[in-house]
């Protein structure tokens, strides 16, 4: 049996080290300790990647071929909108602002590595290896490097920060259909890697496979990142609002590679 | 004694770079594959509560300095470490299977309560935060029954830790 004496060090040690760290005592003894881990968080992070995705072979074929026919069909069927968006000024402009969503927005990007994951149910998060030293900030998007958005900064670090991915249930993303140009509704993480459009007015028209993208009212957010693609749209007559559900075309399950949107 | 705390010390913070890198990207079952919490078992079951303190604290550290959730994991360590140091020395021998097998299972119970308990007072806090999942029940226990049984063999078969005390008189 341990000591008496003992485990009152032990029970005063961790009430000590809980109230350090609620009065913010800690916070650059932690930023130190984190900095000098970043190094070998990146080759662990990397070889993890590696694991992982070696792991994730999918060993239903059947499966993994039903839904690539599925995607592709959808794919053709987003390319005929495509062909039919192009004649349309107004929704040339938002494609030309998709396809080179930083060149006028004001924004570049910083390039970095997820080093830590929470990705499971309810939650969805990753710790990236920039923070407040490279001119990251809390809210600023997060984003793949085709331009799909996959989050945004809600924790920052000298040399770190959290990204809260789109599917998290407490992710909330203003957004709008692509090509409007005209805030539409909130995306909202519902975990497993799924997202709903809500608060859309029954006057906006909304269709399966449309395009849902950042509306660019948030501080930190430039407009026409893309979000996802809707699925499928629920629509009372008696609701004011209407939602749909969303699938994130980021591969937020497999993130290796990112880039933060900071403004120039 | 100094080089063994320093290599303990050193693991921990290996094994907690290992938990908060390379385990977050398992998937399925594979992540309850964690490896912190079994070393702290069992170093607080079979060796000492100092090195069991030590190794939580390490590997504790690293894993709330990296990852994305707020977990409050090197309390958990610790409690685990104490809780665990005193059951093997009261109510659960740590000299049978069943025994260490307990001790694992109790362990893994303390902990995900300890989670359970630091998110909900974390949630009283208007500051958003990830909130850190505990790992799916069967995979964990199963996982934590095969380290404390490996452990419990390689002792039993490689240390005198387990052998009767007999002599010739």
């Amino acid at each position: 049996m341990p000591r008496p004496r003992i485990i009152f060090f032990i029970a005063a040690g961790i009430v000590a080290l809980v109230l350090l760290i609620l009065a913010g005592f800690v916070r650059p003894v932690r930023e130190t300790f984190r900095s000098a881990l970043v190094p070998f968080a990146r080759v662990t992070g990397s070889i993890g990647y590696g694991i992982g995705r070696f792991l994730h072979i999918d060993p239903d074929a059947r499966t993994a071929n039903e839904r690539a026919d599925e995607l592709d069909a959808r794919l053709r069927a987003i390319s005929v909108d495509y062909v039919r968006l192009r004649a349309l000024e107004e929704e040339n402009r938002s494609l030309r602002a998709q396809a080179n969503f930083l060149a006028n927005s004001g924004f570049r990007t910083v390039g970095s590595r997820v080093i830590s994951r929470m990705v499971r149910d309810d939650a969805a998060a990753v710790t990236i290896d920039r923070g407040a030293k490279d001119g990251v900030e809390v809210g600023q998007a997060v984003v793949t490097d085709e331009g799909l958005f996959v989050g945004k900064i809600i924790s920052l670090g000298e040399r770190t920060a959290v990204v809260l991915l789109v599917s998290d249930t407490q992710s909330r993303i203003a957004s709008a259909v692509a090509g409007t140009n005209r805030l539409a509704g909130v995306v909202e993480g519902r975990g497993s890697g799924t997202a709903r459009f809500t608060l859309i007015p029954q006057s906006v028209e909304l269709k399966r496979d449309d395009v849902v993208v950042t509306a660019g009212t948030e501080d930190k957010i430039p407009p026409n990142l893309t979000i996802g693609l809707v699925n499928d749209v629920q629509s009372l007559p008696t609701d004011p609002f209407k939602t749909a559900s969303i699938e994130p075309l980021a591969p937020l399950d497999r993130l290796d590679l990112v880039s933060v949107v900071v403004p120039e | 004694m100094w080089p063994r705390r320093i290599l303990i010390i050193l693991l921990g913070l290996f094994v907690g770079l290992c938990d908060a890198t390379i385990v977050t990207w398992l998937g399925g079952s594979l992540s309850a594959m964690h490896l912190a919490l079994p070393l702290v078992i069992i170093l607080s079951a079979f060796s000492s509560l100092e090195r069991a303190l030590s190794a939580a604290i390490a590997a504790g550290l690293v894993m709330d300095a990296l990852q994305p959730s707020f977990g409050f994991v090197t309390l958990r360590l610790l409690i685990v470490a104490g809780v665990i140091r005193a059951a093997a020395q009261t109510y659960v021998t740590n000299r049978s299977f069943a025994g260490s097998a307990a001790l694992g299972i109790i362990g893994l119970a303390l902990d995900a309560m300890v989670l359970w308990g630091v998110t909900w007072i974390r949630g009283w806090s208007s500051v958003p935060f990830v909130r850190e999942m505990p790992v799916p029940v069967v995979p964990g226990v199963i996982w934590m029954l095969v380290v404390m049984t490996a452990t419990f063999v390689v002792f039993a078969a490689f240390t005198r830790r387990f052998m009767p005390l007999v002599s010739r008189r």
